[in-house]
């Protein structure tokens, strides 16, 4: 064999090896990136879904029709729900042990915005003996300072309590205006969120901690202003040592509902919003939606 | 040029292994990677599609089945409905229970009902086998399950 055929042999036996690496790396990055997108839909699955049940399977939602935005959840359900979804997810069978394994492996924060205030649930030790549990801390008020007074807000963005000089009132006239509040509350939730994450980040096996990239653009998306789950999730394995992480939030709320009302004008069914009702006709019945009163001969009453 | 027939065959099997066979697994491993996209893309879609129409027509299961397999890899899948019910716990007065029933039903849905669809890979196409076969490069399977809560 010539030298020259050996160099070109040896220069082309390099590259290709090279190329051989290069493509098992892409093909890695490739499934590492679809095990991520994957998990990020099935965490955004699972937080939909606990705001929702949270709303609808609370035992009391404390509401009064002075102000509809103030709910009382309770976040053991979004959690409970969170879980179930994670595990179905995943194709684990449910029971506690895979909600457990879930919350306890998986989900290093969990937190949960209410209207006056947000929990987090991160896995704590319950007991001597090294058992473990996803506990809520205390409720953590979106508290701000001004002066003497410490305002306590909310999200319904009307009214705060304030505690000043060892009395406690509540103001309707707050100095701030909206966004401001807003921004406050969303700060507090934030900055909550960064501590959770951060304190978890000290303990974990690597000793430092990847931002899901939905994460890290947060700014971009919309205020939290309505009761809201959010989930940080970690330590999903993606091929040879890869490890993926996911960030979830889910919002819901409760919106008036705008009922119809069926009236006679003329001996022809009408029906109008019941707002919008015109002067001196006497409603008959009652619908929660224009589709019901249709189905029950009434039609459009067009001004 | 004198005669090298060790060299001659090294060079000739470098030569079919850099033109024929390694182009053929990453020809597999793109394949893959756009399959999979593709798969995710079709799966969210039909099941962001039920949970907010509440129901599945044949139309729609025809319309999943050709877009699932429009992508070089042989697929198949599954749709499961796990219907949400709440029972008394027996013996225990006032206190109930949360449980999912699989159903066979699935042409509708109720509030708080499970709709999980499982896509899985269950052959290989002509490039995937071909690496798989003479270069053993691992070929990653195609494998999705999403599980969401009818709204």
């Amino acid at each position: 064999m010539s030298l020259a055929q050996m160099i070109l042999g040896a220069i082309t036996l390099l590259i290709s090896i090279t190329m051989h690496i290069k493509m098992i790396e892409y093909g890695d990055g490739v499934t590492a990136r679809f095990e991520e997108r994957k998990l990020e839909l099935q965490v955004n699955y699972a937080t939909d879904a606990a705001a929702q049940e949270m709303v609808t399977d609370s035992a009391d939602l404390g509401q009064d029709y002075e102000d509809l935005s103030r709910l009382s959840v309770d976040p053991m359900v979004a959690i409970d729900t969170f879980a179930t979804v994670m595990v179905k997810n995943l194709g684990l069978p449910l029971n506690n042990t895979s909600k457990q394994f879930v919350l306890l492996e998986h989900t290093p924060v969990f937190l949960v915005a209410a209207t006056d205030g947000y929990y987090i649930a991160t896995p704590q030790k319950i007991n001597s003996s090294g058992s473990q549990d996803a506990v809520f801390g205390i409720k953590v008020p979106y508290t701000y300072v001004d002066g003497g007074k410490t305002y306590a807000l909310n999200l319904s963005l009307k009214q705060a309590i304030v505690f000043e000089n060892g009395r406690i009132y509540k103001d309707y006239n707050l100095p701030l205006t909206h966004d401001e509040q807003l921004r406050i509350i969303n700060t507090k939730i934030a900055d909550g969120l960064n501590d959770a994450i951060f304190e978890y980040a000290r303990y974990s096996p690597q000793g430092y901690l990847y931002l899901p990239k939905n994460f890290t653009s947060v700014y971009s998306t919309n205020n939290v202003d309505t009761t809201t789950v959010m989930a940080y999730i970690d330590n999903f394995n993606a091929g040879l040592d890869v490890n993926i992480q996911a960030f979830g939030i889910g919002g819901t709320y409760i919106k008036n509902n705008r009922p119809v009302v069926g009236f006679i004008i003329d001996g022809k069914k009408y029906y109008s919003y019941s707002d919008e009702t015109p002067q001196g006709v006497t409603p008959i019945e009652v619908y929660d939606t224009m589709e019901e009163a249709a189905i029950n001969g009434y039609y459009y009453y067009l001004r | 040029m004198t005669k090298n027939y060790i060299g001659n065959a090294l060079m000739l099997s470098i030569t079919v292994f850099l033109v024929f066979v390694m182009p053929m697994s990453y020809i597999g491993i793109i394949e893959t990677a756009k399959a999979q996209e593709h798969i995710l893309n079709t799966t969210q879609e039909f099941v962001d599609m039920v949970t907010d129409t509440k129901r599945i027509t044949q139309n729609d299961l025809d319309k999943l089945s050709l877009d699932l397999s429009a992508t070089t890899i042989p697929i198949d899948f599954t749709i499961m409905r796990e219907m949400k019910v709440i029972n008394p716990v027996p013996g225990e007065l006032g206190q109930t229970y949360t449980t999912y029933v699989p159903v066979d039903d699935i042409t509708t849905f109720n509030t708080g009902d499970f709709l999980t669809i499982e896509v899985y890979q269950v052959g290989k196409s002509f490039s995937q086998s071909f690496a798989a076969s003479l270069t053993k490069t691992y070929v990653p399977s195609v494998e999705v399950r999403l599980s969401k809560k009818v709204r």
